[in-house]
Parts: C-alpha cells; structure tokens; sequence
C-alpha cells in the first residue's frame, strides 16, 4: 500500500464531493430550519444587545453565535454555514499539527486523525439543540493556534508576551474555547521549550482566574467552561470529548515515533492507510448514526403550525405524535383552523381528553406561545398575551415573541408598548419587514387592519373574570357570553362539551348554531345530538332547520344495531365497533370513562 | 430669564446659530421629556432626542454661569459632554437652565422657544439599586440586580442570576441608605430560598423560615441597624380578562423582626395577627413602626374571589425594640373607609411625612394602573394626592434619599409595560415636575423589554462585596431561631406563585 492511497479517503473528505455530501445530510435529513425553531436564536443589530454580552468571558462569541445562527433561518444558508464550519475545524487543525507539532524532521505531511473531530461535529450539529458557539469558538481557536505558529517570534520572551496578550483577548472574546488554543501552543512548545510550555499552561489557567476575581462576577465553572457547551445530557459525553478530541490527536503525532529507517516507511504507509480508514469509518457511522426523530417531528409540528401550515401539522401530527398532549392539542388547532374541529376531532383517537384541547398544565412551560395562539384564536387577548410574556421568559426577544407581543398591544390600545416591540422587531435579521408592514396599523382603526386582527379584536371580551388555569375550558363560557358570535370559542365549547362528555351543555349551545354559518351540522356534533336525544330525548332542544344527515342516522342505526347484537355488552362488541372509532358515540362509550 | 441675546451673539460667533432661523411659538417636542423640570446639581446629562422633523439640529444648553453647551446633530440625538455638563451644573446651583433647540428643515432653520428647567442646591444620593427583569407573570429566567451612578452613565451588576444557578434575587434593601449594608432575598433555584445579609465586610447566608413564618419578604431596617422589620407573606397571583391581566393578593401576612446579633425572629403578637400585616417601614427615630393592614381573607365570602374588598390601611405602633417594648396598634389613614388600599409607606428622612401608594384595591400596586402616590403629612394629619407624580399608569415603589429632598418612584407612564425610576425634587410643599432616569443613549426606553423594580438610593457606590455575595449565596443558610414568645404557627403549603423556567 503506498501513501497516495492512504491518504486517498481524505482527499475524498476534502474534495467538493464530501461538502456536497454533507450539505445533503443537513439540508434533507437534518433540516437546519428546524434547529432555528429549537434554538430561537435571539438576535438584535443594536448596542443594547451587544452590551447584554459584557459580563461574561465568550459573551463576544455569544453574539456571533447568535448571529450566525440566523442563517438557520433558510434551510439552504443553514446548511451551508454548517458545511463550511464543519469542514474548516478539521482542515485547520490538520494544517496547525503539520506545521506545529511537526517540527522535527518531516515524516510526512499527512495526518488523518486531525479529522476526526469531524464525525463528532457531524453528531453534535445532528441534534437540534446545540449551539454554534462551540463550532465557532473550537474555528476561531485554531485559526490563531496556526497562524501564531505559522508567524511565530523567534525570540522566545517576545512570544511568551504575545501568547499571553492573545490568550487574554480570545479568552475575552471566545471563553472555554482559548483553552484549545493554550493547549495546543503548549504541547508544541513541550519538545523545545518546556518551561515555555509550563509557563504557557500556568498563563492560560491564571487569567481566567484572574478575570473571575476582578473583572467579571462569574463561578470558577463559568469561567473555565463557558462557551464549551458541556452538557451533561449528551450520550457518550460527546461534547467533551470533542475538545479532548483535538488535544489527545495533537498528542497522538507528539508522541508518534520517529524512524528514519527504510523500514520505517512501510510502517508508516500502513499506518497512515490504518488511521484513514478508521477516520473514514467513524465518518460513515457519524453520517448514518440514527438521529432524534421524535424531537425533529415535534419540532416539525412546530414548525408547520407557527406559520399556519395546517395540513402540514396535521399530517405530522399523525406521524406518531398524536398520542402526545402536544401532538393532539396542535391536531385540533390544525382542525378548527381547516373548518373540521367538530366534525373530524374523532378521527384519531383524542386520548389527551380536554387537555389535548387546551393543552397539558405540564408542557404549558414548554410550549408558552402555543398556548397564546390558542387563545389569540379563541380573542382571549389578555391570556395570549399572558403566554407570550412567558415565551418571553422561556425563549427571550425572539421574532415570533415579538410579533405576538405587537399584535396583543395593538387589540389592547397599548400602542407605546406595540412600538416598543416593533422597534426591536425593525433590529432583527428577518424580521424587519414585517414589522415595517405592521407598524401603520397602530395608526389605523380596526375597520383598516388585517382580517385576523379584525377578528380577534371583535371577539375580545368586554367584561372581566378571572382565568383559571387548572380548567381553562371555563373561559369559552365567557367569552361566549361577552361576544355570542366569537366563533372560535364556539367550536372549541362544542368540542369541550364532548371531550367533557357534558352532551346537555352540547345540546344548550346547539340550540344558536344557526347563528353561524354552518351549511350543515357538524358531523361529530350530530352524533352527539343523537346521543342525547337517544338517552334524554329532544326535551325544548329545537333541531336546526337543516336537519341532521342521513348519513349520520344510517350511521347511528348500524352502531345500535352492533350494539343490540351483543346485548348491550360493550367489551363484547368492540372489534365490531372499532369500524365507528371515527364517531363521538365511540368515543363516548370507550374513551370518556377512562380519561 | 437668561440674556437670551447674548447666546444667540456667542452661538454666532461660533457659527452655531443659523442666522435667518424662524422662530417657532412653542417647545420643542423632546424624548425623555427633559422640559420644565428640576435637577440635582450631580446627575448625569440629560441626553435626549429632538423629535422634530430635521435634517440638522443644533442644541445650545446655557446657564448663568459657565460657559454653554453647544451640540450639533443630524440624527436629533443630543448627547452631551459628561465634563461640561458637569461643570455647567455646578456653576448654576439654584438657578435656571435653558435648552434652545433649533432645527434645520428643508434648508429652513426653525428656532424654538427655549426648554427651562432648574438646577436645586441639593444634591440626589449618588447611587440607584435596581433589579432589571421583563416583565414577569408566572416564570421567570434572567434577572439581577444592578447599581447605577447617577452622576454618569455606569451600570453594574450586583448579583445576577445567571450566577445563581437562575433562581430569584429581589427585595434587595440598605441599612440607612449606606452602602456598606445590604440584605437581598434570594428565592427557589439551586441555592434555595434565604436572606444574604451583607453588613461589616462579611456575607451571610440566612433562612428567614421558622415554625412561625414562611421565608419573610418585605422589609425595611431598623435606623439603629440592629433589626430588620419584615413581612412573611403568601402570595397568590391571578388573571384578568380585560385590562392590565396580572393581579396579586395575599391569602396570609404577618409581620416579625429579625434580630441580626442574635439571628433570632422576634416580634410582636400584636403585629402577627390574624389580620394581613404587610410593607413595614420604620419612623426615622426607630420609634414607631408604620405598616399596612387588612382583614383576613376567612371574612369573606368563599363563593367569590375577594381580591375587589382587599383594602389594607395605614396604621402604626410604637415600639422599643431593644427592651422588646411594644405600644398599642393605632390607625394612620384608614383608606379602606375611602374604598382604596394603601401600600408602600415610606416615611421622609426627617419624620414629617409620609409618601404611599394608594389604588382600588390590594398590595401589588406595581401591577395596578391605577395606583398612585400620596403623601401624608404627619404633623397635621392631612393626606393629599401627590399628583405632581402621578399619571394614568402605575406608580409604585418610591424611596426618599437621604436628605428628603429627592424621590425615586417606579412608574409605568411610558407604555404600561415597563416600570421606568423617575426623580422628582420635594420643597417641603411640593414636587417638582418627575424625569425620568437619563441614560448615555436616550433612545434606550423605546427598545428596553425590561421593568426597573425596587429603585433604592443609597449614599455612594455600593462597597459590599459582590464576589462575597456570590460565594455566600451557595454556601449553607444559617437557620434563624425562633423567639419562643411568637410560638407556632401552620405553615402554608401553597406553591410558590412565581417559577424559574422548567429545566427541559
């Protein structure tokens, strides 16, 4: 085996051909949009932002992670931005161990373990929660590791002060990342110089220490991992071991032996040929290593569901996630919002009962601007606004808190604090035209504004109560009173009335479904009608004057007979009855008790 | 009046005057609003913008004394050198300011009437102490708290929570005002719910919670600084439908003293009653012990939330701390025979007045819109509203400096929102005309998502040590004993309303 060969994987990782790979992986399998919609990077081009990163060491990288991560916005800049970052980080680290850790005679000019941080940074950027910040930092610290040793000062004290002074301004800039750098400076030094390489160490371990004493009010933590991105949830501590990563490689070809022997030449041919196949190895399993696809489909969920993509969201709903309280409360939206909350919400299986209506107290914290578009669907602007003041919390000054802030304080009146948002939103990279777009508003009247904003406004509540959070379904009740023709909170009372099993309190909003422009009763609504008549009979319930389907009679009859088949005994008559599991009667007899 | 003549003479000769300007019959519009108000001789410049239309504007600020101030600007920003300003204020202790703006429109400059403001004699205190969060309802992420000098433009964090492992810092208060004696709370998080209690150079750690009472909250110190005046509420927090959605009460609220020599809570049966005891705040002469107090929430209805019938009065007791000498509970201002509650007493540096917030209902008056402040004169009685202060939004929390010639008061007048500290002077029959606090860029309220909470003045940069209040705030809490005079109570169980961000 000669070394053209053994260096033949690593020129293929380099070739355009290994960046259209990788591009490929993250623009269809990974899908750098959805790590925005985890991440919701923050981001302001303003100096109160900037000055948000003055008290901590990194805050500088911080803000260009921020930045950069705006480009996750686009799935094709996203994945660029990954393509580039991940295959500089190893180029550069190759490059820095040829020329710094190689100082003595040349044995060659290749080594394949520099690009092994590759594989990990394919896994890391694989999950959609992680930060740029180390990517960037672990770049920004190599790029000066090689350019401070590839200009090197030949007199030793003059480059001892200047490692110090760049050490000082990249452990400002970047953090934890410097670290990578002070280390890799040291280990170069060891063989010629080691108390340079002693002093080096002691340096790049006292600033830190220094700066945490004097300059900065941060725990020795943060002030020696900051930026690193260490996360205890990680398998395999994989975010450590990628800083480990490139210090244990850079020893690796320290500590290699030399042989100027013939012989030598083999071993190092074979060597090499070992050393690329493992990298390219590691690289294949990093590429085809399983990804978190329950979080990427519910941050697809998410995602379809902020911009309105309501069949979308149905779709990724039913692609097992609809036996999830998230899954099934953003179903429902994405039902009531295509016209067929009450007349396709049996179609699947509604487990979650009211809680997949109105979302779980639980994941309420989770899912904060969720919950305020609910209820800035349903006009019940004080509780929208109520959410997007905790996904403010939650997620800081991102666009879409923004957006939902300016929309709730334009229905409020409250237009300073309309504008104020809208100042931050005119400061984003994104997001800036709509807020141009939005900021006429706050000087028309609401005859003028868009027709959801029309709506919401018309449906808002005049009157007070109280919202209670443990049974959020009683507000309907008062938003229904306060505006008769709210209705969004009319679908969702009728669709809690069943989840509820309340089929008297169906019947009692029933009775005004003439009021909306229904062309027929909803079907599930139907079936609950014929419930209660079945059971209670129509009592002073009048029936609409569109009557009831015939399908929906046939429907009932063919359920009864089943039923009367087996006498009344339920359990018995379930595999026959699975076939109505898209009905409310269904539902009612199967599901209700348990919930 | 300034001899205007002479300026314009001077701001020609220094090709700063536009000579054929139209003279415009009104102010200038100007943001903050900087107009007519009067200032401490030690702020820090009152940089602003110019909100008239413009392609160049030219500001000249000139007093008696001193040399001008001349700025040009084609953004309308006015921002103003640190050192003149200094020096131009100084030189005019109690006499006026004038701001001529005039603005180029159009290649028309327009001259407006000159912006007079006052410079008082009496310096503010030097520092502000302030917690900066966003507007909270139920969860919480970043805070802390910060000082800032009032005669420049430094900002400095005091605590953060980022260092906390993101739990609650608040109700941060100064013994006297001095800046060598602190107490902040600190709430839920990895370090837990205590006190650290900064005085002597050293930090401790305390746990204020005892068989008696829950961590203890509210608190005003002692003038001797022996003793810290607390109220130990349960707070619960609810939502409207319409108008300002967060609200506030408290189901139960005693008052007790914490005795720092001895790390005891102490008090009085008779200000740990079944009535809700709440904001306590000491007589300037440590005599008398002023609070607020209402019924307890067991005389109402069950069937109806109460919170509209909350109304708590001002009422006070005389009391003797070191001998553990207590009087008799006596009313100040029984506002709840007015149908409004009082909250936030405090009481000015020479024991003559009384400057509180008076609203509809409740003890949250930063989440009431219709709070406002009143003050109380405590020689005669007379209660009046301080509408100097006040406007159609919220003003709540309020501290005298030192001297009683200055206050500092939250108010949400800007935009509902975000609670700004304002200024304002206090002749003895009066305040001035408030201002906001001027910051370096002028622009930075328009954009600032974030509330000022708790402004406190304290006399000086604040010398306890940060990096001290870091370590004791992970290290063990001292647990406070109990006076065995207050005896036991049940504790609530309920939850605390306020929450840090679940941790995914």
């Amino acid at each position: 085996m000669n070394r053209k060969f053994a260096r033949l994987p690593i020129d293929l990782l380099v070739s355009k051909a290994a960046a259209v790979v990788l591009f490929v992986y993250f623009f269809f399998r990974i899908n750098p949009e959805l790590i925005y919609q985890a991440q919701q990077p923050v981001f302001f081009f303003d100096r109160l932002f900037w000055a948000e990163f003055g008290h901590q060491p990194g805050g500088a990288l911080v803000w260009l992670d921020r930045l950069a991560s705006q480009l996750y916005y686009h799935r094709f800049l996203g994945s660029i931005l990954l393509v580039l970052l991940l295959t500089l980080i190893p180029f550069l680290f190759h490059q820095t161990i040829k020329i710094g850790l190689n100082d003595r005679p040349p044995q060659n000019e290749f080594f394949p373990f520099a690009w092994l941080p590759f594989p990990i940074l394919i896994l890391l950027y694989s999950r959609y929660d992680y930060a740029l910040a180390a990517a960037l930092g672990a770049l920004i610290a190599l790029t000066l590791t090689f350019l401070f040793i590839r200009f090197a000062l030949k007199n030793w004290v003059r480059r001892l002060v200047t490692f110090t002074a760049l050490f000082a301004v990249l452990y400002w800039m970047t953090g934890g990342p410097a670290f990578l750098f002070a280390g890799l400076i040291a280990l170069a030094w060891s063989r010629s110089k080691p108390l340079a390489a002693a002093i080096s160490v002691a340096t790049a371990l006292f600033l830190p220490w220094l700066g945490m004493h004097t300059i900065w009010l941060i725990r020795p933590q943060e002030a020696f991992t900051a930026n690193l991105n260490l996360r205890s949830t990680l398998p395999f501590k994989l975010d450590a071991f990628f800083w480990i990563c490139f210090l244990v490689v850079a020893a690796f070809y320290w500590l290699l032996p030399q042989n100027k022997a013939k012989s030598a030449k083999t071993f190092l041919t074979i060597s090499l040929a070992v050393q690329s196949s493992v990298v390219f190895l590691a690289l294949a399993a990093a590429l085809a290593a399983p990804i978190d696809t329950a979080q990427q489909k519910l941050l697809q969920l998410d995602y379809h569901a902020r911009r309105g993509q309501w069949r979308q969201v149905l779709e990724t709903a039913q692609d097992g996630l609809i036996n999830t309280y998230i899954g099934q409360f953003q179903a429902n939206r994405a039902l009531y919002h295509l016209g067929r909350l009450c007349s396709d919400m049996f179609t699947f299986e509604q487990r979650a009962g009211i809680d997949g209506l109105f979302l779980h107290e639980s994941l309420r914290a989770a899912y904060p601007l969720s919950f305020s578009d609910l209820y800035f669907d349903l006009g019940y602007i004080n509780e929208a606004q109520h959410w997007a003041h905790e996904s403010l919390s939650v997620f800081g000054e991102t666009p879409w808190n923004l957006q939902r802030l300016a929309e709730v304080y334009l229905l409020k009146g409250e237009t300073a604090a309309a504008r104020k948002c809208l100042d931050r939103l005119q400061r984003t990279v994104w997001h800036r035209r709509w807020a141009k777009q939005f900021l006429p508003l706050l000087e028309k009247p609401p005859e003028k504004w868009p027709d959801y904003l029309r709506i919401a406004k018309q449906n808002m509540p005049k009157t007070d109560f109280l919202f209670t959070p443990a049974e959020p379904e009683e507000c309907l009740e008062h938003l229904l009173t306060d505006r008769p023709n709210n209705r969004a909170a009319y679908e969702y009372a009728l669709a809690a009335a069943m989840l509820l099993g309340k089929v008297g309190k169906l019947m009692n909003l029933t009775d005004r479904i003439e009021e909306f422009d229904y062309r027929a009763v909803p079907r599930h609504v139907e079936e609950a009608m014929l419930l209660f008549i079945t059971n209670v009979g129509q009592k002073d319930h009048k029936l609409p004057s569109y009557g009831l389907s015939q399908a929906t009679l046939l429907n009932y009859r063919q359920f009864l007979a089943v039923l009367e088949k087996y006498k009344g005994d339920k359990n018995a008559a379930l595999p026959e009855l699975r076939r109505f599991s898209d009905t409310y009667w269904f539902f009612a007899m199967y599901r209700l008790k348990k919930q | 009046m300034l001899p205007k003549a002479g300026i314009i003479v001077c701001m020609l000769a220094a090709g700063l005057y536009p000579a054929a300007a139209s003279q415009i019959d009104r102010t200038p519009k100007i943001y903050p609003d900087y107009a007519g108000i009067t200032i401490p001789p030690n702020i820090a410049p009152l940089n602003f913008i110019v909100e008239e239309q413009g392609s160049q504007y030219r500001v000249v600020i000139s007093g008696e004394n001193g040399k001008p101030i001349r700025i040009k600007s084609r953004s309308g920003k006015v921002i103003i050198p640190q050192r003149k300003w200094r020096n131009l204020l100084e030189g005019n202790r109690g006499k006026p300011l004038q701001i001529v703006i005039a603005v180029q429109d159009k290649g028309q400059w327009r001259e407006f009437r000159p912006i007079l403001n006052r410079v008082a004699d009496e310096p503010i205190s030097e520092t502000l102490v302030y917690r900066l969060i966003k507007p909270l309802y139920v969860y919480w992420k970043e805070m802390g708290i910060y000082e800032r000098d009032l005669t420049g433009f430094d900002e400095r964090p005091i605590l953060l929570n980022r260092t906390t492992g993101d739990n609650c810092v608040n109700c941060h208060a100064f013994a006297d005002q001095r800046s060598d004696r602190m107490l902040l709370h600190l709430r839920a998080g990895a370090p837990g719910t205590a006190m650290l209690l900064a005085e002597g150079g050293k930090v401790r750690k305390i746990d204020t919670s005892t068989e008696f009472n829950r961590a203890v909250a509210y608190r005003d110190w002692h003038p001797s600084g022996k003793w810290i005046a607390f109220s130990a509420n349960t707070v619960n927090q609810f939502f409207h439908a319409v108008g300002e959605n967060r609200d506030v009460y408290d189901k139960a609220s005693d008052l007790v003293l914490y005795d720092i020599e001895n790390n005891r809570i102490t008090g009085s049966p008779k200000t740990a009653t079944e009535m809700m005891e709440t904001y306590p705040e000491w007589s300037p002469d440590g005599r008398t012990l002023y609070f607020c107090r209402t019924d307890p929430l067991e005389k109402y209805d069950p069937s109806e939330h109460p919170y509209r019938k909350i109304k708590y009065d001002l009422m006070r007791i005389a009391c003797d701390p070191e001998k553990g000498l207590w009087g008799e509970v006596e009313p100040v201002f029984e506002a709840s025979r007015l149908g409004k509650s009082v909250t936030h007493p405090k009481v000015s540096p020479d024991g003559r007045y009384l400057l509180f917030c008076l609203a509809e209902y409740g003890n949250f008056s930063i989440y009431r819109p219709d709070s406002d402040l009143y003050l109380l004169d405590l020689h005669t009685g007379q209660v009046r509203d301080a509408w100097e202060l006040n406007s159609d939004k919220s003003e709540s929390y309020h501290c005298w400096d030192a001297d009683g010639h200055w206050v500092v008061f939250s108010s949400k007048r800007e935009d509902g929102l975000c609670a700004r500290p304002f200024f304002s002077r206090f002749d003895g029959r009066g305040f001035s005309k408030p201002f906001v606090l001027p910051q370096k860029d002028p622009a930075i309220y328009r954009r600032l998502l974030k509330t000022y909470n708790v402004p406190e003045l304290v006399s000086g940069k604040v010398s306890v040590d940060r990096r001290a209040l870091l370590k004791a705030a992970w290290s063990r809490a001292v647990k406070a004993k109990l006076d065995p005079e207050l005896g036991r109570r049940a504790q609530d169980e309920a939850d605390e309303m306020w929450k840090p961000v679940p941790k995914p």
